[in-house]
């Protein structure tokens, strides 16, 4: 209903821009209390009965076409899925108050996974198997509940730790199968010692040490990936450096460890 | 044939999650089951149609009937249509994968003329012949609805049929004549054009349109058996139309991401230049209670975090403070907020922003749409230069740091003086701020818009200002308004081709199809918008945009959308215009104050308001 005095489509802009309304932050961790460079918080506190008592973990699948979320539609539709399913969220203060949700990585698009996480702050206890039957019925086609576990409530967030995650690469059906000559060139990027990639807005970067294994079972490739607080190396990278066109392939994340040291810790140990 | 491979074709493109039907509540019915399949389609990005409300508001009425399955379809981004065209996969609706091309109707939104090429980019993907004369009961039978179909001129060669007016009732109408008559389009179309036909129902080829020499319309020849003219379709009681209970849940981020009632339809302030405000008459409000309801339904069912309360003039609302508060109160815990999209000119609605921004703060928006007084009263927005200044005080008083102001340049009887006054007053709505809030730093952004005369209007019969004086005026107001005031406007390009189109007759159907095959689509986009192309389109068929466009016309002139009729009276717009040039008002007519505009009388409704029908007075 655009009148001629309104500006026609004023808000278009937005809709071309990739989704950069991240209503949900990804927090950073959180400690007891704010450190001395913490930033005073603008606005009010948030009202009672929404701080937060407890925190959950929550285990989901991203499976069939839901691989086509970005990781923004991902907060995006899991938030709105916590709100339908009444979850008693703890809130953020400020004008502008934001349910306590902390997100362990980013899954690239068109990758499918058994292994994402998710941590929860809620305002009241609430066993988990509760929230696990309200979660589920909410959910949308695509995104599944695995599990969920009370974590303590001030420990680290799952996004602080380096990390590694493994993945299952296999032909689509239809597709053809494993191309011959595909061992070689495995054999070839794990003999590399640099494997320079351009990211968005043009940084460049060597993924080679987040290479962590890679290797042909049968007509399965299976890639192990690593991440740190510098940065992490990408599956469809590794397939685009393979030759091998993602839409031919079926790319799941089977598992994913939080990191110490070198040792991998149980997610729910973490 | 089978459901499009859609996995061969989603990896190479951007946001393939747009491509896909599965968001939350979208509603998947097997063909099998149903007499009716609909396409609902509208010719933009999903991310700009999924905004848009009529479109929710059909795709639930068409889905509650158990015998029609109604999918969305939407403009594929052109690098998805790059890779359909590439694989030779045609346009699918997006719940079931379908083609396009396999449904009985494609329902096409006319928002506006920039949108018009995309109604022929949709039909080409979709493997559809453009022109209604290339198609038989093999093809969809294409229908076009929304406010750009009430002059359908310019597109009277791709649409069987038109719906003027609210579509609600009438796409029920619709599927019940398909029910009927099954693929028999001519037998279908004879009906729908006859005058027992149902209201709003317009078949452009039962009117023959022949010109004069001089390029003037010079008669409208309707076939014996229909009706001339086409009275628009209207919902007399919106209180009776259901409202969605579950609307769909975009995954993608969407222009308007939030749950949005209409509190009404119509408007009655009577802007001369609004299009929107004459043909959505008169007046229809919801009722209070629906709305409470269906706010709580809605947010249920999506899980999203606001309310929005959309309509002309949300804030005429008869009962909105009691809704405001009552949406405030019930939804604050949940840290749901409630939104306006633009607010009237006063301190009361600035209060009422107030009271809802308690949970979220944004920026204001006004719409003085014009810099003097006098040319505001030649427009009929009838704001005095002291009201504006009153509501933004009130809003610095409350906090806000951040307004928005729109207006517009090129209307009726416009002067340099008249630009120049939208400098001033910029300048005064900043000084209110310093005196206010001498602390903090005021965001002052001002909007212009090149004014584009529409159809049904009093200022239908006014030229539009030659693209070359819009530049010098915009050029004027830029050397005027201080450098910290943001200024921004619409390309002067875009809205010459929109006007040139809005008063089109039929014969700017080949234009159309012309610029389309030169590469024009995506027009509303500025960055896709291919100005010379339109040209040269209007060129090969001798044809002049300002012709269209910067032309006056003469009351006895044949307006090419005479056939259809909005209810109200060409004698009132006229009147009007005379007024407007006399620079006299012409009062709200919801204060009971009738102007004869002739519209109740003839299409046998009335003004409704949620006060009245409380209070037991409804008519």
């Amino acid at each position: 209903m655009s009148g001629p005095g309104e500006p026609l489509g004023g808000d278009k802009s937005r809709a071309g821009r990739p989704a950069g309304t991240n209503r949900v932050q990804p927090e950073s961790r959180r400690g007891a209390r704010p450190g001395p460079g913490a930033k005073p918080r603008r606005g009010p506190e948030p009202p009672p009965g929404q701080i937060s008592v407890a925190r959950v973990r929550v285990q989901y699948a991203k499976r069939g076409n839901a691989r086509y979320l970005s990781h923004l539609d991902t907060i995006r539709a899991l938030g709105r899925a916590f709100r339908r399913a009444q979850l008693p969220m703890a809130l953020s203060g400020g004008y502008n108050p934001q349910p306590k949700v902390a997100y362990a990585t980013a899954l690239a698009v068109g990758v499918e996974s058994e292994s994402e996480y998710v941590d929860l702050e809620m305002s009241r206890g609430l066993a988990p198997d509760e929230l696990a039957r309200s979660l589920s019925a909410a959910l949308p086609k695509g995104l599944e509940l695995r599990r969920v576990q009370v974590v303590r409530l001030r420990g680290p967030a799952l996004q602080s730790y380096a990390s590694v995650s493994r993945y299952r690469i296999n032909p689509r059906p239809g597709a053809g199968g494993v191309p011959s000559g595909l061992a070689d060139r495995v054999a070839e990027l794990l003999a590399s010692d640099g494997l320079p990639v351009t990211r968005h807005g043009g940084k460049e970067l060597d993924i080679r040490r987040y290479v962590r294994s890679l290797s042909i079972e049968g007509q399965e490739l299976v890639l192990e990936l690593g991440a740190d607080g510098r940065g992490a190396g990408r599956v469809d990278e590794i397939l685009a450096m393979l030759g091998l066109d993602l839409s031919e392939w079926q790319v799941l994340k089977t598992d994913f460890w939080p990191l110490a040291g070198e040792h991998k810790l149980s997610v729910w140990e973490a | 044939m089978a459901v499009v491979d859609r996995d061969a074709l989603l990896p190479r493109v951007a946001k393939p999650i747009r491509y896909l039907g599965e968001e939350h509540n979208a509603i998947h019915k097997d063909h099998a089951g149903v007499k009716v399949t609909v396409a609902l389609a509208f010719p933009d990005s999903y991310e700009v149609g999924m905004s848009h409300l009529g479109l929710r508001l059909l795709y639930d009425v068409l889905n509650r009937r158990s015998d029609c399955a109604c999918e969305r379809v939407f403009a594929p981004w052109p690098d998805m249509a790059e890779e359909m065209r590439r694989t030779g996969s045609p346009l699918w609706a997006l719940e079931s994968g379908r083609p396009v091309a396999e449904f009985d109707v494609l329902g096409i939104s006319l928002q506006h003329e920039l949108n018009f090429t995309n109604v022929l980019y949709l039909l080409d993907l979709a493997g559809v012949p453009l022109r209604r004369s290339e198609r038989d009961s093999r093809h969809p039978l294409v229908v076009g609805g929304g406010p750009a179909a009430f002059n359908p001129e310019p597109l009277a060669d791709f649409f069987d049929l038109f719906v003027v007016g609210d579509g609600e009732l009438a796409a029920g109408e619709l599927v019940d004549l398909v029910v009927r008559h099954g693929r028999d389009w001519p037998g279908l179309l004879a009906e729908a054009a006859s005058p027992a036909g149902p209201s709003g129902f317009y078949v452009p080829e039962m009117y023959e349109h022949q010109y004069a020499a001089d390029g003037a319309l010079r008669g409208i020849i309707p076939r014996p058996n229909a009706r001339f003219p086409v009275e628009r379709a209207i919902v007399p009681d919106l209180g009776v139309i259901p409202i969605p209970e579950a609307p769909v849940v975009p995954f993608t981020d969407i222009v308007h991401d939030r749950v949005v009632l209409e509190v009404c339809r119509g408007c009655t302030r009577g802007c001369r230049f609004c299009q929107a405000g004459m043909i959505y008459r008169p007046v229809r409000e919801r009722p209070l209670e629906q709305l409470m309801e269906m706010a709580a339904r809605q947010l249920d069912a999506t899980g999203h975090e606001e309310v929005s309360l959309a309509s002309l003039s949300a804030t005429d609302y008869s009962r909105i403070d009691e809704l405001v508060r009552g949406l405030v109160a019930g939804h604050r815990e949940k840290g749901i907020g409630v939104s306006l999209p633009s607010l009237r000119i006063d301190a009361f609605s600035v209060g009422l922003a107030a009271e809802i921004q308690s949970v979220r703060k944004s920026g204001l928006t006004f719409a003085p749409e014009a810099g003097t007084e006098r040319l505001r009263r030649v427009i009929n927005k009838n704001v005095a230069e002291e009201d504006l200044l009153a509501a933004v005080s009130a809003a610095f008083r409350q906090g806000w740091d951040s307004v928005k102001l729109y207006f517009m340049i090129g209307l009726p009887t416009e002067t340099d003086e008249d630009v120049l006054a939208i400098a001033d007053l910029a300048r005064k709505v900043w000084g209110r701020h310093r005196e206010l809030r001498p602390q903090r730093g005021l965001r002052l952004a001002v909007s212009c818009a090149s004014f584009v005369p529409k159809a049904h209007t009093p200022f239908q019969w006014e030229p539009q200002d030659l693209p070359a004086e819009l530049e010098r005026k915009q050029a004027l107001l830029r050397s005027a308004m201080p450098r910290r005031i943001k200024l921004s406007w619409h390309s002067v390009r875009q809205s010459v081709i929109e006007a040139a189109l809005a008063r089109g007759d039929r014969r700017l159907g080949r234009v159309i199809e012309r610029a389309y095959r030169r590469g024009a689509r995506f027009d509303a986009w500025d960055d896709q918008f291919l100005y010379d192309e339109w040209l040269g389109a209007f060129g090969d068929e001798g044809l002049e945009p300002g012709w269209y466009a910067h032309r006056r016309r003469s009351r006895d002139e044949l307006l090419p959308w005479a056939a259809i009729d909005s209810g109200v009276e060409q004698d009132f717009l006229w009147d009007e215009l005379d007024r407007a040039r006399d620079g006299a008002t012409t009062a709200d007519c919801r204060s009971g104050d009738c102007h004869a505009c002739g519209l109740c009388g003839k299409l046998g409704v009335a003004p409704r308001q949620a006060a009245e029908r409380a209070s037991g007075t409804a008519g």
